[in-house]
């Protein structure tokens, strides 16, 4: 079953492409990511795919009868994908409450429903973030907010959740955490995951395919095994690394970068 | 995972129904405010009349049959006090309700009508028909025509200049206090060409007073402040959703340009018609929402509406007090706004240990 399908996607800054002719697919029901060295286009492609920016090509949905997703409203399309953004972005103040109850915005009226305080309250327990419903949210820690970013996006009850570098700003222990998160959602609920993100090996263990991003295309999409090769990633990153595996799962080790910048021995 | 009280659903319902509760007490309480601060100012002035004859004389009007009250006292209620009152009343509204919005939707604390050159605009226009005679009305509507009309082409340009470099918060401050500047630069010049009797007199209408007030003025501004207000308290989502950036808002379906210039168009409506009957109340507009973002928090369905009430609350509390403290002189009511909200302002924001902004 595929959950998107993404056809001749373009989009330019002015002059600048940023994207360029891409074409890709997401399954249901999977965890997708998307690497690449900076300026790639990861995070343009999240934001395109989601109308933040408004490229070229289409991008049709499954489900809605093969629907262009660039012929929708803004809230048909919120009803479809919910958009985790960098929790580094400043917000007015809100409580944690309040700030779930905002992904409810594209599925009710101006009054809140009974069914719209239920899901808050669901998702605030899949997410267990219901023990600071009413701190504000400018008071929690990176790790908590990501987890209450990652609830007001389920509370949309989307198709497909797009995550912009769901761990940038997290300590190890709390980059696992809300990994594990994404991913257990996306096997329990049976919605699709697309994330940018930068970590290759974070993406190699939770994802189940990658897609590599060079200069705004498509370079390789597969499974984190057969993609993360020395080669691969001399390629699109420019880097020098060591790839081991354990438990079917590569590990990738950098070396130096090739074009003269690191140590050499 | 830290501990914390366990917490089932029921519970969290419970907790946040409490939580909303409490706003929507303040809100009645505030209106109840409202209502006993404007009998106590209709009994304030040079003919003392009791709070108990103020309310009857009101509802004589509406119930003849049930209340009785004498003419003397009718007339002081009706024909000189109350206008003035309701004019208090629906000018802060509308002040502080602009400013909420302004704030909300601008994502910043400072926006405010003043910050964002609306007010200075209205000054010039003020000017240009004390000064030079000159304007787009006649008699005694040129000094409030030329207001308005300047303080609506100056959100109209706010709007047009940030246009070029896409709807932010950042470019329509900018843009915003290039044109205070540029109004308040014009403004100064037309001073000081103007006869000394002639900035006396822009001085004074800078300065913001309700001693203008009349029931045909005091209609104007109740209708455009309620009905604006409404259609901004309609988008409170829509701003909330703002609050968290306006790529999280867009992706929450917020149509973030439509939602930012029409609430900043219906801001500066209500702005324009309260200041260009009353001259620049500064103050109310900037101070009202945070006050009220302290008690009620960052929610607008609740903030916008309250936002109001607590303007209504100090401009009243505000004109009473300058129209008594030194009777039989009036004090510009701008002038008091600060005297009054500043101090309770301060207190409110050292005692409030969390980051409310």
């Amino acid at each position: 079953m595929v959950k998107i399908t993404i056809k001749d996607l373009s989009f330019s800054y002015g002059s600048r492409r940023i994207l360029d002719d891409l074409n890709l697919v997401v399954a249901d029901s999977e965890v997708l990511s998307l690497v690449g060295p900076n300026g790639s286009g990861k995070t343009t492609l999240i934001k395109c795919i989601d109308r933040i920016m408004k490229p070229k090509g289409t991008i049709i949905l499954d489900g809605g009868g093969g629907r262009n997703l660039q012929s929708l409203s803004r809230q048909e399309v919120a009803r479809f994908i919910g958009y985790v953004p960098q929790s580094t972005t400043s917000s007015l103040t809100t409580t944690v409450f309040d700030t779930i109850l905002m992904g409810r915005r594209p599925r009710m009226g101006w009054r809140v429903a009974e069914e719209d305080i239920d899901r808050v309250v669901e998702v605030m327990r899949l997410l267990h973030v219901e023990e600071f419903a009413l701190k504000d949210f400018s008071e929690l820690s990176g790790g908590q907010r990501q987890r209450v970013l990652i609830a007001r996006a389920l509370a949309q009850e989307p198709e497909v959740l797009l995550l912009d570098e769901p761990t940038s700003n997290l300590d190890v222990k709390h980059q696992l955490e809300a990994m594990d998160t994404v991913r257990s959602i996306v096997k329990k609920t049976g919605v699709s995951a697309v994330m940018a993100i930068h970590d290759l090996n974070l993406a190699a263990r939770y994802s189940d395919r990658l897609v590599m991003l060079k200069e705004g295309r498509i370079n390789a999409v597969g499974d984190p095994i057969s993609l993360l090769t020395k080669e691969n990633i001399r390629t699109i990153f420019g880097v020098e690394a060591v790839v081991m595996k354990d438990l079917d799962r590569p590990y990738v080790v950098p070396i130096r970068s090739l074009n003269g910048g690191g140590p050499s021995d | 995972m830290s501990p914390g009280k366990p917490a089932d659903a029921s519970e969290l319902r419970d907790e946040y129904a409490h939580f909303v509760g409490r706003k929507v007490l303040f809100i009645l309480a505030s209106v109840a405010g409202i209502v006993v601060l404007a009998g106590v100012a209709a009994t304030l002035g040079s003919a003392k009349i009791t709070p108990v004859e103020v309310y009857t004389a009101i509802l004589a009007r509406f119930f003849p049959d049930t209340f009785q009250t004498t003419s003397f006292i009718e007339t002081i209620v009706w024909q000189l006090r109350l206008h003035r009152v309701l004019m208090a009343i629906f000018a802060g509204m509308g002040l502080a309700v602009a400013g909420a919005a302004m704030q909300g939707i601008l994502k910043n604390p400072l926006a405010s009508p003043f910050t964002l050159g609306i007010a200075s605009a209205a000054s010039f226009g003020a000017s240009l028909a004390i000064i030079l005679g000159a304007g787009f009305a006649s008699g005694q509507w040129l000094i409030v025509g030329n207001a308005f009309i300047f303080t609506m082409l100056a959100s109209m340009t706010v709007y047009g200049l940030a246009r070029y470099k896409g709807i932010t918060p950042e470019t329509m401050i900018l843009a915003g206090i290039a044109i205070m500047y540029l109004f308040s630069a014009m403004t100064s010049f037309l001073q000081y060409i103007g006869k000394s009797e002639q900035v006396h007199e822009v001085v004074f209408w800078m300065m913001g007073s309700l001693g203008r007030s009349s029931w045909d003025k005091v209609a104007i501004i109740a209708m455009v402040t309620v009905v604006c207000t409404v259609a901004l308290v309609y988008f409170a989502w829509d701003i909330n959703a703002m609050g968290a950036g306006d790529e999280t808002a867009k992706s929450l379906g917020v149509n973030v340009e439509f939602v930012r210039v029409l609430c900043m168009m219906l801001a500066s409506l209500i702005t324009a018609s309260v200041i260009c009957f009353t001259g620049t109340i500064g103050f109310i507009g900037l101070v009202a929402p945070h006050i009220t973002r302290m008690v009620v928090g960052g929610d607008h369905r609740f903030l916008l509406p309250a936002s109001a009430l607590v303007g209504a609350l100090i401009l009243l509390a505000a004109d009473t007090v300058a129209r008594t403290v030194l009777a039989p002189v009036i004090l510009p009511v701008g002038i008091m706004t600060s005297f009054l909200g500043v101090p309770f302002f301060i207190y409110l924001f050292l005692r409030r240990r969390k980051e409310y902004w």
